[in-house]
Formats: structure tokens, sequence, C-alpha cells
């Protein structure tokens, strides 16, 4: 899923300055699962707005932000000055496109993608590098996992499992190493990786996909 | 001044009713501290309350494990908040109270408005 966080409140009022009348409009996927900017944080979220004196503020949660097909309900917009989204910031911007007459500002910082490790943990698993190359590091991304990125890891500063760049990390090549040792895959390694086509990740410009059995 | 008491019906609920309620007092009544939601403690505020009180039960003697633990995290998430907006965090307060702790209810009520009334002079 797409992680994010809220913005310190002090940013969103900063933003939000002389505004009056504002929705809070929420997302029911992933920010809901991250407990970002779901229902029950926009409901926070308005609260606290609310007691920070802005006037009016409503508060609206949609099935999905990133999805044109979701933004219906959202249409007596007329009473509000500016759309305040808790969505990712995908969400934000298909707001924007769609409501290009009305200030649309972002209420999260939109983190990384990756899993929910434990109550109130997630950590960051996928760079979206566009070439996935899981299937030769034993299911664990040195993209997204190494702090170097490294193809051909690890690097001189591995040190007792963890990661020379913090110590709270584990380092993704010894995890890549332990795992294919388990699964008696170690001659994986002996195969060195060229140099990443870069260019299917953001280096190429902005990504699209096509798919023509799916568009009329 | 209004003060809101959001009380585990296991522990501080039963200190609660060892006695008079200052009139300031409004007692909600959980099933466990876990049930008690940021959200509840802004509203609180929203409508009017100076000050929120959230007591439940000594952390390792929570009927539900982990309740006690759960409404102490959530008053620290809703005091920064408030915090954050401007509102003394000290307006909202999470204490442990078990069931025979009537006297410390009351203590812990009396502060607050003691507290709040001192900030308000
Ligand atoms: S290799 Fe690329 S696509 Fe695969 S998990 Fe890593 S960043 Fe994501
Ligand atoms: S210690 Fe491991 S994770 Fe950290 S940069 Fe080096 S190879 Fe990458």
């Amino acid at each position: 899923m797409i992680v994010a966080e809220r913005k310190p409140l002090k940013e969103i009022t900063g933003m939000l300055q002389g505004k009056q009348r504002v929705l809070v409009v929420g997302c029911n996927t992933c920010v809901t699962i991250c407990m970002a900017g779901g229902r029950k944080e926009v409901a926070i979220l308005a609260s606290a707005l609310r007691l920070a004196g802005i006037e009016h503020v409503g508060e609206e949660t949609v099935e999905r932000q990133c999805d044109l097909e979701f933004l219906g309900p959202l249409t007596k917009l007329g009473e509000y000055d500016c759309l305040l989204s808790t969505a990712c910031g995908i969400g934000v911007q298909l707001l924007s496109d769609l409501f290009p007459n009305l200030p649309v500002y972002p209420a999260l910082n939109t983190k990384f993608l990756g899993v929910n490790e434990d109550l109130g943990r997630w950590s960051e698993r996928c760079q979206s590098c566009g070439d996935c190359i899981l299937d030769r590091t034993g299911g664990i991304c040195p993209i997204a996992r190494c702090s170097k990125s490294l193809l051909n890891g690890p690097c001189g500063g591995s040190q007792n499992g963890k990661c020379e760049v913090n110590g709270d990390v584990d380092c993704a090549w010894q995890l890549i190493y332990d795992r294919l040792a388990a699964r008696g895959e170690l001659d994986r390694l002996e195969t060195i990786f060229l140099p990443k086509d870069w260019s299917h990740s953001r280096d190429g410009g902005p990504r699209r996909i096509r798919r023509e059995d799916v568009a009329l | 001044m209004r003060i809101v008491v959001f009380c585990c019906e296991n522990s501080a609920y039963q200190a609660a009713r060892q006695g008079q309620l200052p009139a300031e007092v409004d007692l909600i009544r959980l099933p466990c501290g876990g049930r008690v939601e940021v959200l509840h403690m802004l509203r609180a505020f929203e409508r009017g309350a100076d000050g929120v009180l959230v007591l439940t039960c000594q952390e390792d003697n929570c009927q539900s494990l982990h309740g006690s633990a759960r409404a102490r995290h959530r008053v620290e998430y809703a005091k920064e908040i408030l915090q954050e907006i401007g509102i003394d965090p000290e307006r909202l307060q999470w204490h442990p109270v078990t069931s025979n702790m009537g006297p410390r209810f009351r203590k812990i009520v009396a502060d607050m408005i003691e507290g709040l009334k001192l900030a308000s002079a």
C-alpha cells in the first residue's frame, strides 16, 4: 500500500490561513489502512481544525480518491473555500484536476510503498522501479531496502546484519544472502547484476500504462 | 466549568461511585479504557468541556489486556494535537484508577478543577 503520515497541524493551519469553510476529503483505501487519512482521521482532523477556530469544516470520505469513478459524491462544493485532502499525493492531484477553481491542499506527506509490519509500524518495500528483480534477490528488494540501492551488495559497511547508514535498519543484502542460503540458492549471487536500466523508473519521465484491451 | 471524565467501568467507574461527584463532572462509562478514541476526547472539547480525564485500569491489570495502554497512547496522541492547535495539553489527562480508589478519583478530579481555575484566573 501507499503509506502516508499527517503533516504537522501547524503546517496545515498555515496553508488554511484565511479560509473559513474547509471540506476535508478522506480516502477509504491505502491511507485508511495506514491510519493517516481515512474516515476516522478525517473526523479527528476536522475536529482539530474547528478547535483551532475554523468556522465551518465539512467531512467527506470517498472510496478511492485516485479514481475518478469514486469522486462523484463530491458535489455540494459551493459552500467551501477550499478542499483539504487526506489522501496521498495522487488523490490530492486528482481532486485538483477535477475542481480546478478550488484550492486543494495536502494534509498528508506521502512517504512510501510499504507494509504494515506490526501495530503502528510501517516500512518501505518497493520504489516502483518499473523493472522488478525480486525473482533474483530472494523476494527482498535491494532498490528499496538497501540504503544505497546496491545491485551487487553488500557494501563494506554491513555490520552484524545492520546497515551502516542506520543501525536500526537491516542490511538488505544480508537479508538477501540469508534467504538465498536457507533456500540453497546461493549460486544466484554468482551472477553479477549489470547496471540497471533506470529509464523504466523516474529517470524516463512520468510513466504511463495503456491497456488497449481495456480502453474504449 | 465542565469536565468530561471517561471511565472504564471495571475500575475508575466503580471508584467514581464511592462518593459524591463534583457538579462540574460529566461521567462517561466505557466498557474498557480501550474504547475511548482520540475523536471522543476532541469532541468533548468541541462541545465545550474545559477539561477531559481518561481514567482506566492499571496497565498490568486490564481485563482486556491492552485496553488501558491503548487509552494512554491515544491520550498522548490527542495531547499532541491540542498542543499543536494552541490548547494547553494539561486540559487532557490520563490516570490509572483502580475500583477501590475512590479518594484518588476525587483527588484527580479536584486537582484538574483547581488547575483549570488557576489557568483561567
Ligand atoms: S525491484 Fe523495483 S519493482 Fe521490484 S520491489 Fe524493488 S523497487 Fe519495487
Ligand atoms: S550496509 Fe547493507 S543495506 Fe546498508 S548500504 Fe550497505 S549493503 Fe546497503
